[in-house]
């Protein structure tokens, strides 16, 4: 089995840029030569070390010594680097890298990065099956691993069926004007496996009841009182607390002391300081991710101090019915296994959903 | 090839645009009286455009409209969870004796001693078939059933002081019901999922087992036909939290006579009296749900309760104070009481249990054949036989053809089948909920497969065909989407024009 | 007797005892009970379980025929306060008796349920003619449970926790209410009147209320009957609605059918909310169910997505022109919406919403106006013949239509019930917390003679 693997190593910079993407490519390779170690590191790091218990032979092509990366464990793989990224990459060096796999017949290529590497990756080999390792500040197309930890299950279980799928980009300034509207990019081979997620759906629940109803649930439970609390992203919240006439950024973290906004669009720097009573978060649409997927800044060292008890997850009704299971995958393993167990969705001012989380 | 049959096709006006002036159906008893008037400011002024035609032409109208319509008496009606099983006529008979139809609710109990009689055997009976210890027919169908056996268990907690109870557990593959008759009574819900086999996920249910919990809503038979395994140590596990168990009753015929449900663990139940029972369906009503209870909780039922002493029945008040109120204006729907009576009476403690174990049997048998059909499946229940009914799924023929489970519910309206429930229960995917009845003969089941096989078989060859259907019936498919936009709801709101 | 040897119940059954042995050997089992194998084996009863039974279609019919006369139907009966024993026409009972009516449930397929979407269409469109309410609900129970929809109803449009009601009214309407409200967090306020509607003090309570703070405002809405349950018709009601919707108050009326066969309508007073009980159109009264409880409403987007009970539309056939009828806006109900379901209504009373249909049809814009006139002439009739008695006054309330308040003075309950039953009479509802108030109601059945009948056996009775 011969398997393409390239990195975009700028993906997720855009978390310390403030920005809710890495679409300008040169804002983000100066933040790394003020000296932050590219965010994508850690994450190989954790996805090719699992590969120790790799029971089947796979010729790697890359674009970086892997071996570097996986001396911190103690296991080398065959591979081949194939293009030399250069320093200060774009996409169109991705788009180079890929035609390279291309012409070596790869059977797979797995790629570290967001939605826009994803597209990249896509429209160069439109008929090869790609794997996207969450590692990007978007990632809402479909075809991405659910948590990097899946990868060693579906190499093992190579082949498994593929489907045509068209991937999503969210248009960055639009999302940060607070549209989400799905631009549909490329057409992509994905492989068909519950390990994969699915594409982000935007329910626009027409039925404004539906948000009204849970905040008067918020309110008659009084569930902002006496509490400090992380609002997570998405227009879920946005809408719930218009009907609790609270102020909430569209795509930010905000920051609630008794029931006041203390803190609009929370920066990660400040939050080591923060008392945090709760962290409230609604399930990505169709790909059921709490953590990990929209709301990056949050660290694994705050998701710690939190738990999985003072986890509160909201939803509307419709969007928690495609729903089977719900995901955190918040680039440590350790933190994950924290928030793994039952959770208790509200959906309404009665009603509340149980999911499993893993 | 089976044989398709066609529905009749009236192009029948509305009555209210029929007949001509003058005409009179009915014309009610004048009587011998001097006139007398009403103060002016109440004399009606609005017109007063009621249909004017004769007997025969009012007779013609409604007959012709019954012939489109499918009803038990017409043809198989396989619809899941409603159990739509032949309706015996000694019970439209007797309903009509005018003893029990011209006889007023309120009138004094020495007056309706056969009413009494009526309520009381009824009680009585579904105590014994049930195991539970007291019984009120006055809830007027299921739902009212639900509202009233949850309303007895928030009264329960409440006369305990134990008022922190503020929540009822359900599972996900509940009937729509179970959450809205919860919330009616004021409770929150907290859905919980199902395994994969279609049961009662015990670690799911565990987490959530606190001592907020009022109480647990089964369905069992659950809505997937199947049996919960665990359901004794379910409901030990809500009693140990000190919550009670309520079992929602609407698939009793997958085991009425054979089970007493009491026995399972359960505190409260509700039974729709309109399905085990024969009551008629009546194109949607009117049902009857009548609720059962455990000792401990009789004191909280609607009143009166039909009682008896010595010879004579009469009316029990006596847990007026105690009691979740009344439920129903009077004592609910007794002319569907008096007609399930009259279906148990005739068929015995054996023939219930003869009855359960052939629908169980007529469903299995359906089972075994719709399994073997290409592009169904059925997602549950692998290795288990199904109790009443089961649950297949289209997915896989919506996969692979773009037929979906509404296509074959409307295609299969052609041979003369009523559709399944659809898209029920929420947690599978193109659901056609089955239950045949044990009403239904051998090969009535054969044709129920083999109209699924040859809309499956069409699907795959021709599946426009099926899109398109039906073709046979009285009409094609409806513009559902205008009438949800514009919903004209009467021919008042077409006269007065309202949405343009 | 064992029980093989009284199988009556095998009429009911789809297969005979040898075609069971081959569909069991057919699906790989040898007995039914073997279906069971996955049941806990301690929950499967053994034997039968001991009720009566099974009996013959015979024996059944001669038992209830007994226990049916033990009911003292043939009485001339006074007894309404809700529902009211009507003449039933033989067309309309030979049309209900049509197996694929009464057989059918729910119209799921409307494809192959037409007709009865069409009926139950006429039902609708001539309860809103009747009522001028566009929007009538097919169906609710009966009356008592229609109010506690409404009133349901009328808090979560105005989003307030209180309701006032105008007293009189029925007790058991009342308890119903209750139930449907007060164990959720709702409030019911009574209002007395003296047979009639206490206006004055209702306006004086919404006005105070209206003071307050628009988020502490309680009272969503009124409801009150016309006529009263004391058989009243109240004056000015286009002014009190009026005075009630300054207030932003709805207002839910309580109506007798017949009635708007001479009355003015819902629509015309302006009501929001009309309720009533169906059966008197064209049911019987059956010990007190199956009833059916009527809604309507004028059409307002905003309220309709919270009405509760099916409601069928009209359409047309796609790619042609026909019409055609289907259940519609059914994302209200509880199949779809769940907990945010206006009602957990599912099974309702379309039978008797489709004989009422039929009834209306039959009677026509004459036929309601002589029936409802009819009534009024008789029991204006017996009022004033019964007011002619020593120590009796009738009626004690004015002006009323088809029920009064009479006050037989003297007479205890007790002793008039024993009285006039042993003459073959049901002598009227009794009023709950009075010792010789009764409410009597008449039927198209009273001819004058047994009008002036109980009219002279009250007369004997009061010189016991």
């Amino acid at each position: 089995m011969k398997v393409g693997l390239i990195c975009n190593p700028i993906a997720g910079v855009g978390i310390f840029l403030g920005t809710k993407g890495t679409d300008n490519v040169q804002l983000a390779w100066e933040k790394i030569s003020e000296g932050l170690d590219p965010p994508v590191y850690k994450i190989i790091n954790r996805t090719l070390c699992q590969l120790k218990s790799l029971k089947r032979p796979i010729q790697f092509f890359t674009t970086f010594n892997i071996n570097k990366v996986l001396q911190s464990c103690n296991f080398s793989l065959p591979f081949e680097v194939c293009y030399s990224m250069p320093n200060h990459s774009t996409s169109q060096n991705t788009i180079e890298a890929v035609q390279i796999f291309v012409e070596k017949k790869v059977d797979l290529i797995i790629f570290f990065g967001g939605d826009g590497t994803a597209s990249d990756v896509a429209k160069t080999a439109p008929y090869i099956p790609i794997i996207g390792i969450p590692s990007g500040v978007k990632i809402f197309s479909a075809g991405f691993l659910h948590t990097p930890d899946d990868l060693l299950q579906i190499l093992q279980n190579w082949p498994l069926p593929v489907k045509k799928e068209l991937l999503v980009d969210l248009d960055e300034k639009l999302y940060e004007k607070g549209k989400i509207v799905p631009k549909y990019t490329v057409e992509a081979t994905l492989p068909v496996n519950p390990r994969i997620q699915l594409g982000k759906i935007s329910y626009g629940e027409s039925d404004e009841l539906v948000y009204e109803r849970i905040a008067e649930r918020i309110n008659e439970d009084k569930m902002l009182s006496n509490k400090s609390i992380l609002v997570g992203a998405g227009s879920t919240f946005y809408k719930i607390f218009e009907f609790l006439n609270l102020e909430k950024t569209l795509l930010g973290i905000d920051y609630y002391v008794n029931g006041e906004l203390r803190i609009k669009d929370l920066d990660p720097s400040k939050f080591d300081n923060l008392e945090i009573d709760e962290l409230w978060v609604t399930p990505i649409g169709r790909q059921g991710h709490l953590i990990g997927r929209g709301n990056r800044q949050i660290s694994p060292e705050i998701l710690k101090k939190i738990g999985l008890k003072n986890l509160k997850v909201f939803s509307t009704p419709e969007k928690s019915k495609d729903l089977e299971k719900l995901y955190i995958d918040t680039q440590d393993s350790e933190v994950d296994l924290l928030f793994k167990g039952f959770v208790q969705v509200i959906i309404g001012y009665y009603e509340s959903v149980l999911k499993k989380v893993e | 090839m089976i044989h398709k049959r066609t529905q009749a096709k009236w192009e029948e006006p509305l009555i209210l645009n029929k007949g001509g002036a003058g005409r009179r159906a009915y014309i009610p008893e004048s009587v011998n009286l001097p006139k007398e008037t009403i103060p002016d400011e109440w004399i009606r002024k609005s017109p007063l455009e009621l249909p004017q035609v004769s007997e025969l032409e009012l007779v013609r109208h409604v007959v012709r409209l019954s012939q489109m319509i499918h009803g038990v008496d017409v043809g198989p009606y396989p619809l899941g969870s409603c159990t739509m099983k032949y309706n015996p006529k000694i019970n439209e008979r007797i309903a009509r004796f005018p003893g029990f139809a011209d006889m007023h609710p309120q009138a004094p109990e020495q007056s309706i001693q056969g009413t009494l009689e009526v309520f009381f055997w009824l009680q009585e009976t579904l105590k014994k078939l049930t195991g539970f210890d007291a019984v009120t027919i006055q809830p007027p169908g299921g739902a009212s059933g639900e509202f009233t056996g949850v309303l007895v268990i928030k009264a329960y907690h409440e006369a305990r002081n134990d008022t922190k109870r503020d929540t009822i557990i359900i599972p996900d593959s509940a009937h729509g019901t179970n959450p809205a008759s919860a919330a009616m009574a004021g409770f929150k819900v907290i859905e919980i999922p199902s395994t994969e086999d279609g049961y009662v996920d015990l670690e799911a249910l565990k987490s959530v087992l606190t001592e907020n919990i009022a109480g647990f809503m089964i369905t069992n038979p659950n809505t997937l036909g199947l049996f919960e395994p665990n359901i004794q140590e379910i409901c030990k596990m809500v009693h140990d939290v000190g919550g009670l168990n309520y079992l929602d009753g609407a698939n009793f015929n997958g085991i009425v006579g054979v089970i007493k449900p009491a026995k399972m663990g359960f505190d409260v139940m509700h039974m729709n009296l309109h399905k085990t029972f024969t009551g008629p369906h009546g194109g949607g009503g009117p049902g009857s749900g009548p609720v059962a209870v455990s000792e401990k909780l009789r004191k909280y039922l609607p009143v009166p309760i039909a009682a008896k002493k010595d010879q004579t029945f009469y009316w029990d008040f006596s847990n007026k104070k105690t009691s979740i109120g009344k439920v129903h204006g009077y004592n609910g729907n007794f002319g569907i009481a008096l007609r399930a009576l009259l279906y148990i009476l005739r068929n015995g403690g054996p023939g219930l249990r003869k009855t359960c174990e052939t629908a169980v049997l007529n469903a299995n048998y359906l089972l075994h054949h719709v399994r073997q059909i290409n592009g169904l499946t059925i997602p549950k229940g692998k290795n288990v036989p199904c109790k009443h009914e089961f649950v297949a799924s289209a997915s896989k023929l919506l996969k692979e053809t773009g037929v979906s489970t509404n296509d074959i519910a409307k295609a299969m309206l052609d041979y003369g089948v009523h559709s399944p429930t659809v898209y029920f229960p929420l947690i599978i995917k193109e659901a056609l909920m089955i239950e045949p009845t044990e009403s239904e003969s051998k090969q009535s089941l054969d044709l129920i497969a083999d109209v699924f096989k040859e809309i499956t078989k069409l699907a795959y060859s021709d599946p426009d065909s099926v899109k398109n259907s039906p073709h046979l019936t009285s009409t094609g498919r409806l513009d559902e989407v205008t009438l949800a936009k514009k919903p004209v709801l009467s021919q008042l709101i077409e006269k007065k024009d309202i949405f343009s | 007797m064992s029980p093989n040897s009284k199988n009556y119940f095998q009429s009911y059954l789809g297969i005979g005892p040898e075609e069971e042995a081959e569909m069991l050997n057919s699906i790989g089992y040898n007995s039914t009970i073997d279906l069971f194998s996955d049941v806990p084996q301690n929950l499967i009863e053994r034997t039968p379980i001991n009720i009566d039974g099974p009996y013959s279609e015979f024996e059944l019919n001669s038992i209830f025929k007994k226990i049916s006369q033990k009911n003292f139907n043939d009485h001339l009966s006074f007894l309404g306060g809700g529902v009211r024993d009507l003449y039933i026409p033989a067309f309309l009972e030979e049309l209900m008796r049509r197996g694929e009516i009464y057989t059918a449930y729910t119209s799921y397929q409307p494809e192959i349920a037409q007709g009865m979407l069409q009926l139950i269409y006429e039902y609708e469109s001539q309860v809103a003619e009747l009522t001028g309410m566009d929007v009538i609900s097919a169906s609710l129970y009966d009356w008592a449970t229609a109010l506690g929809e409404s009133a349901r109803m009328m808090m979560r449009i105005m989003k307030r926790r209180s309701i006032l009601v105008a007293n009189p009214i029925s007790p058991e309407r009342l308890e119903v209410l209750r139930t449907y409200t007060e164990h959720s967090g709702f409030n019911i306020v009574l209002v007395d009147g003296e047979g009639t509607i206490n206006q004055n003090d209702i306006l004086i309570i919404i006005e105070e209320d209206s003071r307050k703070d628009k988020k502490e405002r309680e009272i969503a809405g009124v409801y009150f009957e016309i006529p009263t349950f004391h058989g009243v018709l109240p004056s000015q009601v286009d002014e009190f609605i009026d005075e009630i919707h300054k207030y932003d108050v709805l207002v839910t009326v309580g109506i007798d059918l017949i009635s708007l066969g001479i009355l003015r309508t819902p629509a015309e007073y302006n009501a929001d909310f009309m309720i009533g009980e169906g059966q008197i159109l064209g049911s019987g009264v059956s010990n007190g169910g199956p009833l059916l409880g009527i809604l309507g409403t004028k059409y307002n987007r905003k309220w309709i997505q919270n009405f509760p009970g099916r409601l069928v539309g009209k359409t047309t056939e796609l790619g042609s022109d026909l019409p055609g009828y289907c259940i519609t806006l059914s994302t209200r109900e509880q199949h779809i919406r769940r907990e945010k379901a206006t009602s957990n209504i599912c099974s309702n009373q379309t039978l008797m919403a489709v004989n009422a249909g039929i009834f209306l049809a039959g009677l026509g814009p004459k036929g309601i106006r002589d029936l409802a006139s009819g009534l009024v002439d008789r029991a204006h009739y017996l009022a004033k013949e019964l007011n002619k008695l020593e120590g009796i006054r009738s009626p004690v309330f004015e002006p009323f239509l088809f029920d009064f308040v009479v006050d037989f003075g003297s007479i205890s309950h007790e002793k008039l019930e024993e009285q006039c039953i042993s003459q073959g009479i049901l002598p009227g509802l009794k009023i709950e917390g009075t010792s010789c108030l009764r409410l009597i109601s008449v039927s198209d059945k009273h001819r004058k003679e047994e009008l002036d009948y109980f009219v002279n056996v009250i007369s004997e009775v009061s010189k016991l």
